[in-house]
């Protein structure tokens, strides 16, 4: 088992943004958290990620307790990360943000004298050809489409060579057209660099298609975890989830 | 082809046409010439080193003037009162600064903006504190006058020569840096400090690394003022010493290399021809600031960036 998470909670004030969730991934396993927009999937993340504290309960990441570990230690541990809101660099090329990524996974961060130009330029090809930026290496982050910019980021993820990808709603705010073009290319990457991965998504639509576990959150906790077909027959998840929408 | 071949030897070119300009200054330039062209050298490479926590690091450091006075205390006070080897103190005082650097950087550098800019600005009002008050030891305001100089760099043009290699080494040293790994993570930090976190790096360590570099050329730029006046004061770590040199780099443009260099000279040479008409050359300057800030807000250097830029695309 790559991920467990143990009775984890988080509360903002009277808010139980995360009740008492247990949850576990393996390896090579793909998993989509659905639940409506407040259900606790974007603190959820944070709180395996070490972007908040956890008030109680532990995140076990192979075998090792992350739970009060920071960000930047729980990274090297080998998690990755894309933001809801999408968080690059602004003003760093497409090229030399792939690149910087690099230099910080493969810890060259403190070379005081080599030139930062030179490295790991055949990697970063490869990861831009991967996410679909070949054509854009020289535009700056900020400059990118919407799309783009989530497929930048998702580049960055994949540069870190995670054992976990976590993906925090890679669809938020795109276009049909566009949130098709994404799932297929994450999809995609999933099957060849065959990445563990959870991502969340509050349009289910999108989901059922192609996840083959499905955890449905709400209210801060996981009310069904499962293959989309029990997903979908589940009648505490019709009640709160799909009924909503019919 | 010619202009594609010309293009891409500019920066290298232009740097050693520089330098062969001024290896043979000396030779043609007036005695004050020299004197002034030393000062600048040393003032720009106060400049450049503060431009690598203000513009590489994005960090405004209104503090940077007390590691220039540190390295001016250390080698003043390494040669007058524990009689040391010139050699000893001239290498004691770049790393004397980067001492203090490494403990002010330590509070400073988890701060940011406005909150960063006082602290470091509280910081070197201590150290100028114990300058200006502990006559005991740092002579107070009379400051320390006579620092001994080796006999081989007494005269202007030997001097100039000094400090001269000194400024070339420090500013290939610091080039070098900007575009190594470590210089892009300072970048990236600047431009995005949660993507660099959650691409595994502590932030802080790096920005702190990058403090203590700054601190330690900041006191070899000190240490060299004081060797050239052969006096030290407690205003070289004064607070106005510090928005000077901010001044100077966001007047030459904080985002390109030789921005800083470009500001230090413009300014330095302003100060010293206008104050000869008028004792109020500050309303020149404040003036030529306001200007600046509003119409080129990327300073001088910032501003010939751009227009090469548009009119090679």
């Amino acid at each position: 088992m790559l991920l467990k998470v143990e009775d984890l909670n988080k509360a903002f004030g009277a808010l139980k943004a995360v009740h008492h969730v247990n949850f576990e991934v393996n390896e090579e396993e793909q998993v989509a958290i659905i639940g409506p927009n407040g259900a606790g999937k974007t603190t959820f993340f944070n709180l395996i990620s070490g972007y908040l504290p956890a008030d109680s309960g532990k995140v076990l990441f192979n075998g090792e307790d992350l739970t009060r570990l920071p960000s930047d230690r729980i990274i090297r541990k080998g998690i990755g990360r894309s933001f809801q809101i999408v968080n690059i660099y602004p003003e760093t090329t497409v090229f030399e943000s792939i690149q910087m990524t690099l230099i910080a996974a493969r810890r060259r961060s403190y070379d005081l004298f080599s030139t930062a130009k030179k490295l790991f330029r055949e990697e970063t090809e490869r990861i831009l050809q991967a996410v679909g930026l070949t054509e854009l290496t020289g535009v700056a982050g900020g400059s990118l489409s919407h799309g783009d910019k989530k497929r930048l980021e998702m580049g960055m993820v994949l540069a870190l060579k995670p054992k976990l990808i976590l993906l925090d709603e890679p669809t938020a705010g795109m276009a049909p057209e566009e949130t098709m073009a994404t799932m297929a290319l994450v999809k995609d990457l999933c099957e060849k660099e065959r990445l563990t991965m959870i991502f969340t998504e509050h349009n289910m639509s999108v989901v059922f298609d192609w996840a083959k576990r499905i955890a449905v959150m709400y209210q801060g906790r996981i009310i069904a975890d499962g293959k989309p077909e029990e997903i979908r027959e589940n009648p505490e998840v019709r009640r709160v989830y799909l009924g909503e929408r019919r | 082809m010619a202009q594609e071949c010309k293009r891409r030897l500019t920066p290298s070119t232009y740097f050693f046409i520089a330098v062969a300009f001024f290896s043979v200054f000396p030779l043609w330039a007036p005695v004050m010439w020299n004197h002034l062209a030393a000062e600048i050298f040393i003032i720009a490479l106060f400049a450049v080193s503060l431009n690598m926590i203000l513009g590489r690091g994005g960090l405004p450091s209104f503090g940077h003037g007390c590691f220039y006075c540190i390295g001016a205390y250390t080698i003043a006070l390494l040669t007058m009162k524990l009689r040391l080897p010139f050699g000893i103190a001239v290498i004691a005082a770049p790393i004397m600064a980067a001492i203090f650097a490494a403990i002010i950087g330590y509070f400073s550098v988890r701060l940011t903006g406005i909150h960063f800019a006082i602290l470091t600005l509280g910081f070197s009002q201590l150290v100028w504190a114990v300058a200006h008050k502990w006559y005991g030891f740092t002579k107070g305001d009379d400051g320390i006058t006579g620092i001994p100089v080796p006999q081989a760099l007494q005269g202007i043009i030997p001097y100039y020569y000094f400090v001269f290699v000194i400024l070339i080494v420090s500013l290939i040293l610091i080039w070098m840096i900007q575009n190594s790994p470590f210089g892009n993570a300072i970048v990236a930090i600047r431009e995005n400090r949660e993507r660099v976190t959650f691409s595994g790096l502590k932030v802080w360590h790096h920005l702190w690394l990058n403090f203590i570099i700054a601190g330690f050329f900041a006191g070899a730029a000190g240490s060299l003022l004081a060797l050239l006046n052969r006096a030290v004061f407690p205003d070289f770590g004064y607070w106005t010493k510090s928005a000077g040199v901010v001044l100077m780099c966001i007047f030459g443009g904080v985002g390109v290399f030789i921005g800083p260099i470009v500001g230090a000279a413009i300014i330095t040479l302003l100060e010293h021809y206008i104050s000869i008409y008028t004792f109020y050359w500050q309303m020149v300057l404040g003036g030529l600031i306001i200007i600046l800030v509003i119409f080129l807000p990327g300073g001088i250097c910032g501003f010939v960036q751009d227009r090469l830029r548009a009119r090679r695309e």
